[in-house]
């Protein structure tokens, strides 16, 4: 580009750049605001935070917050849950998702496609807290329709609420039950993208309905899939607070395996008020999700073979 | 694409720079204009002295005083009438004090963490409750109580005199005047509050609930004949259970009311014992497990997200529980519990009869002044006012005369005909006011009263031999933390009796095991030590 | 695409049917229980359990919950709170992500990390408090249930990614006219994005109806109380109900059905307009994430 055109360009845009800017203010400012004003509490992390002196006026302490947590014996499950659970919800998510969407996609008649992916879709929308009362209704020891089936049938009760060992398996299926409908619907779509002519071509080729899946329609998913596991890994380290606190809430006895980063930061605010800790364990956190964002973003780089990954 | 990525965390350098700068600058200017927006004329330091120079003459002058409005912090939801209620009671307080009354309430499930992010944020209130079994230690180690030493007695003179101030040094902290301690029972002897009519059914008088494996016996005995009754014996408060596996013994916690803390006294001798490891709390464990193994224990409790599980005034189908003597309650729920089941009569034991229970004669409940207020002094007044002033007293405790009570004497009330507790205006005495300023229920049964005449009766309990010890938790802070961490989370499923025999023997060494590792010894050694100290003196 | 007449095919075709008939019965099915359970006798809830049909039909918790005094009015505050926000925040966030979709804005991957770091840093609870009671001053206003949720990042993500999609040329045809980048955003760039915009005003439209933690946070008066909320203390604090009732009409509170017929009632809005946004809301999401 010689100087000349540069000015130009930069004489033509810059009228418009100036309104693009204006109207991207208001966004710009609500972040500044919401999230960057308050990052300033993670020096909180380094202070011994009492209430008469606050954020600014309460001493120093140094490293003790991080020291009381990584010497806590909590440290190693609660990093642990967080992964475990994530790596559940995001396998089995992918899959069950992947999977419907596939099959969906091979239902012919328009209508029944729609009331089916309407019905899957539904639980998407119900809140956290109306799922935990849903689920009371199945898991209650005496009440429940679980307990009610078992007994009818001769079996044993069981109590869930006593038995910390099945309840990844109950937060998976109540995730995929929650949110199977929304990944359908995003794999669907990209199905629906992939340009008739390449099913044409291999029909041409003698492909059966079973073969042109396989050989065409998936590879054409993986991109899809890639980005949204690499989105999905960015946040390995962030707990879903909302669905776990609703559906285990205080219940110690499922701690050892429903206890993740974010339920723990809370219950340590509530029942300490250690507030210099909590903020030690969200840094913890965010600097781990931030490693997590880099590598993922760095895998896709490697994967796709182009100069960019997925986020930047 | 490196640069792109390098460019963004600079600029994100630069924002956190800029966002510490400017917030800095936001909170010092913050800081500077709140206290003359909050109060026009004097500022607030000064109107704690004004207080302070009318000292002499006892009755602080009404005219000379700016009007404020003083905010309250309580558990609970906001009862019926309130607006009215408080219209009324803030025409009296600005007559008296120029203060009206504002209360925030609270939902018992969140009150603990509200507080505690309220007192974090430096929010402006005044005043609130607080109380051991709740988190009075946290809130009092972090700052969240202001000292009130030399405000108390000249502004409260009335409140300060009638608690005594042998009282109130009992309830010192550190040396200083921090939440204003509200007497109410001694201590908590345990009680069973059962259905009379039922237990007359099979043939059970009230002396034949000796021991909680009488109450336990005789449960079994009625949800075996009859499957649609309940026996609902777990804990469903604080204490219970830790109460239960004393039984019969003289007990202390350190400090008092927290139960949650390892280390206290038994028997009134002066070495503390990690109470999770004696052999009495293995085996309210094992009671705990027969009773959850034979129907005696709702097997929900460990799923519900419910504080209040049970409404005592309209469950008809609990036979009793074991829990805190009564303080006045069994007429009313006679009366409430025998419209949905015609008969239906309840009656109370107290199981700890013979033993004198010691105590460090402490409260356990505290209002507690918050260190962002303006005007300590005037809530002070306030206080005074509601201890001293009989007419205000009710209004705030009971609402209005005829929609929400009648007064029977002077010490006594009703509701008016066709309501009850949950339609009138009501707050609890325990949070602002000794008991014996307050009314009891007029319908209060002779046991209610027998039961009260108790509970609060130094005669009956023991002078402890560490009466006047505090505990400072500054040396073991960090195994304080990761203790009350293992606490919490094996506590609750414990004393469920959750399970197995076979696994609650092995989540029960699981727990101790726990324990150890969290430094439990060293909270035992550092008690051990100070209470040691203490008594050399 | 032919129709494939294989017996093989037809197989495949019946059980697909059936597969997906039990999911979706499946997805319905704890809706059922809870809609079954609230016509259900109180009685028989707390004894029998909770099913499907009820044993025993009655309207008697609906009675009870249109006689509770705070659930109009926290549905009022729920409508309201999701309709004003689910505006504003469409607006704020359609303003961002146009910009952002331009790709001759200078510094456009500057703002990008600057709105991606949001998604990993937070500075926790207590800042986030103060600053919002403390020096927004928005504790216990309508407002406080709506500004911190207005701009998500994700939606603006997704919504930057449809407008992407949107080709250049009509955009830049217009430019050439004369339009500015605002006319053209509004002239052109709306009308095109209905889907993308039913997308991301649903997630809006959800968050706030299904939001109870600014609630918990900042609200102190009844009168601000959002359905959500009413929910949780009802489910926390089951004595909660009989005090907001009349209870000398009832002899025993129906206390679960309460809760069973207020959860019918918190879904029943999203029930209701779901199905008629659904089509909008398949395309603008699948557009918009599809492209990353």
């Amino acid at each position: 580009m010689n100087a000349k055109t540069r000015a130009r360009t930069a004489k033509s845009l810059l009228p418009g750049q100036g309104t693009l800017y204006l109207m991207a203010l208001p966004g710009i400012l609500f972040f500044f605001i919401f999230s960057y004003l308050p990052m300033f509490g993670v020096i909180l992390a380094f202070k011994n935070y009492n209430f008469a002196g606050g954020i600014f006026g309460s001493p120093w302490a140094g490293f003790d917050n991080f020291e009381f947590f990584f010497t806590s014996p909590d440290l190693y499950r609660i990093t642990f849950n967080t992964l475990f659970l994530n790596f559940l919800f995001i396998v089995f998510g992918t899959l069950a998702a992947v999977v419907t969407a596939v099959l969906l996609n091979e239902i012919r008649s328009k209508v029944s496609a729609r009331i089916f992916q309407t019905f899957i879709f539904f639980p998407y929308f119900i809140s956290w807290i109306v799922v935990s009362l849903f689920l009371g209704t199945f898991l209650s020891s005496e009440r429940g329709i679980i307990n009610q089936l078992l007994s009818a049938i001769g079996l044993d009760r069981v109590e869930f609420m006593n038995s910390p060992g099945i309840w990844p398996a109950i937060l998976v299926v109540v995730y995929l039950w929650k949110s199977t409908g929304y990944g359908l619907v995003i794999y669907l779509a990209a199905i629906t993208g992939i340009n008739p002519e390449y099913y044409e071509a291999a029909r041409i080729d003698g492909a059966s309905r079973f073969q042109q899946i396989i050989r065409i329609l998936l590879p054409q998913l993986r991109p899809t899939v890639l980005i949204l596991l690499i989105l999905a890994v960015g946040r390995i380290f962030y707990g879903d607070f909302g669905m776990i606190y609703a559906l285990v809430g205080d219940n110690g006895q499922l701690y050892t395996t429903t206890d993740v980063i974010d339920t723990y930061v809370f219950r340590s605010l509530r029942t300490y008020g250690d507030i210099g800790m909590t903020s030690a364990v969200g840094l913890y956190q965010s600097l781990m999700g931030f490693l997590m964002v880099v590598l993922a973003n760095w895998i896709s780089k490697k994967l796709s073979d182009e100069k960019k990954g997925v986020l930047y | 694409m490196k640069k792109v990525f390098f460019k963004s965390a600079l600029l994100l350098l630069a924002v956190i720079l800029a966002t510490v700068g400017c917030s800095n600058g936001k909170g010092n200017n913050a800081d500077r204009s709140s206290p003359p927006a909050a109060s026009p004329e004097p500022s607030a330091t000064s109107g704690a002295n004004t207080a302070v120079s009318e000292d002499n003459s006892k009755e602080p002058s009404p005219q000379k005083q700016e009007q404020v409005s003083l905010k309250l912090l309580l558990p609970g939801d906001k009862p019926q009438h309130y607006d009215e209620v408080m219209k009324v009671l803030n025409e009296k307080l600005t007559e008296k004090i120029q203060a009206t009354l504002d209360i925030q309430y609270i939902p018992w499930d969140s009150y603990k963490d509200q507080i505690l992010v309220k007192l974090a944020a430096g929010e402006n209130f005044d005043f609130y409750y607080d109380g051991w079994w709740q988190n009075y230690a946290q809130v009092l180690s972090k700052g969240g109580a202001l000292d009130i030493s030399d405000l108390f007695e000249k502004n409260a003179p009335d409140l300060y005199n009638g608690l005594t101030a042998a009282y109130v040094d009992t309830n010192r902290y550190n040396g200083k005047i921090y939440g204003i301690p509200v007497p109410g029972p001694l201590e908590y002897p345990m009680a069973y509050i059962y259905r009379a009519d039922i237990a007359e059914k099979y043939g059970y008088t009230p002396d034949m609930f000796k021991t909680k494996e009488d109450v336990q016996n005789f449960a079994f005995k009625v949800v075996g004949e009859d499957k649609s009754r309940i026996a609902k014996l777990n804990g469903e408060f604080t204490g219970n259970y830790q109460a239960l596996a004393f039984l019969g013994m003289q007990r202390e916690y350190i400090p008092s009311n927290d139960f949650n803390s390892p280390g206290m006294l038994l028997n009134n001798e002066p070495k503390v014992i990690n109470q999770f490891e004696t052999d009495y709390y293995k085996s309210v464990l094992t009671y705990a497990n027969k009773g959850y193994n034979g129907g005696l224990i709702d097997k929900d409790s460990l799923f519900s997200k419910s504080t209040v599980t049970t409404d005592a005034n309209t469950d008809a189908k609990t036979i009793g529980g074991i829990g805190n003597p009564s303080e006045g309650s069994l007429g009313d729920r006679t009366a409430a519990i025998s419209k949905i089941e015609p008969g239906a009569r309840f009656e109370q034991v107290l199981l700890e009869q013979g033993t004198k229970m010691v105590s460090s004669f402490k409260a356990g409940n505290f209002t507690v002044l918050s260190p962002s207020s303006n005007h300590p002094d005037r809530v002070l007044m306030l206080l005074n006012l509601i201890y001293a002033d009989k007419d205000i007293r009710d209004t705030y405790l009971y609402g209005i005369e005829g929609q929400d009570f009648v007064a029977v004497g002077d010490n006594q009330y009703k509701y008016p005909d066709g309501l009850d507790r949950t339609k009138v205006f009501q707050n609890e005495w325990w949070m602002v006011t000794p008991w014996k300023n307050a009314r009891i229920p007029a319908t209060a049964t002779d046991t209610d009263k027998a039961s009260i005449a108790y509970i609060t009766d130094t005669n009956n309990f023991v002078k402890s031999v560490i009466a006047g010890f505090e505990f400072n938790p500054d040396a073991v802070k960090s195994e304080i933390s990761k203790v009350g961490a293992v606490v919490t989370e094996y506590r609750k499923v414990l004393e469920s009796g959750a399970g197995t025999s076979a696994q609650l023997e092995s989540r029960y060494a699981e727990f101790l095991a726990k324990l150890k590792k969290a430094g439990v010894d060293k909270i035992i050694a550092e008690k051990q030590r100070q209470i040691d100290e203490f008594l050399k003196k | 695409m032919v129709e494939h007449k294989s017996v093989s095919y037809r197989l495949f075709n019946s059980i697909n049917y059936l597969f997906f008939s039990v999911i979706g019965i499946a997805c319905l099915v704890p809706f059922l229980i809870v809609l079954g359970s609230s016509f259900e006798a109180e009685q028989n809830l707390k004894e029998a359990g909770f099913a499907l049909i009820p044993k025993h039909f009655t309207l008697y918790s609906y009675e009870t919950v249109f006689q509770l005094n705070s659930v109009m009015q926290s549905f009022l505050v729920s409508v309201t709170v999701t309709v004003i926000g689910t505006l504003s925040a469409l607006l704020v966030t359609s303003l961002l992500a146009y910009p952002l979709s331009q790709r001759e804005m200078k510094f456009r991957s500057l703002i990008l990390g600057y709105v991606l770091i949001t998604m990993l840093f937070s500075g926790g609870l207590v800042p986030w408090y103060i600053l919002i009671t403390k020096y927004l001053l928005l504790k216990d206003t309508l407002w406080v249930l709506i500004v911190p949720y207005l701009v998500n990042p994700f939606n603006m993500f997704v919504l930057k990614s449809f407008f992407e999609t949107i080709p250049r040329e009509i955009v830049e045809s217009a430019r050439i006219d004369g339009a500015g980048h605002f006319r053209s955003f509004l002239n052109i760039v709306i009308p095109l994005s209905t889907p993308g915009l039913a997308t991301i005003g649903l997630f809006y439209a959800l968050a706030y109806w299904n939001d109870w933690w600014l609630s918990l946070n900042f609200i102190e008066s009844d009168k601000l109380m959002p359905v959500q909320l009413l929910l949780k203390k009802m489910i926390s604090n089951l004595t909660y109900i009989s005090s907001q009732i009349d209870t000398s009409k009832f002899i025993q509170v129906p206390a679960n059905g309460v809760q069973m017929a207020t959860t019918i009632i918190s879904i029943g809005p999203i029930f209701l307009v779901y199905p008629y946004i659904q089509k909008y809301f398949v395309k603008g999401l699948t557009i918009g994430s599809v492209k990353g």
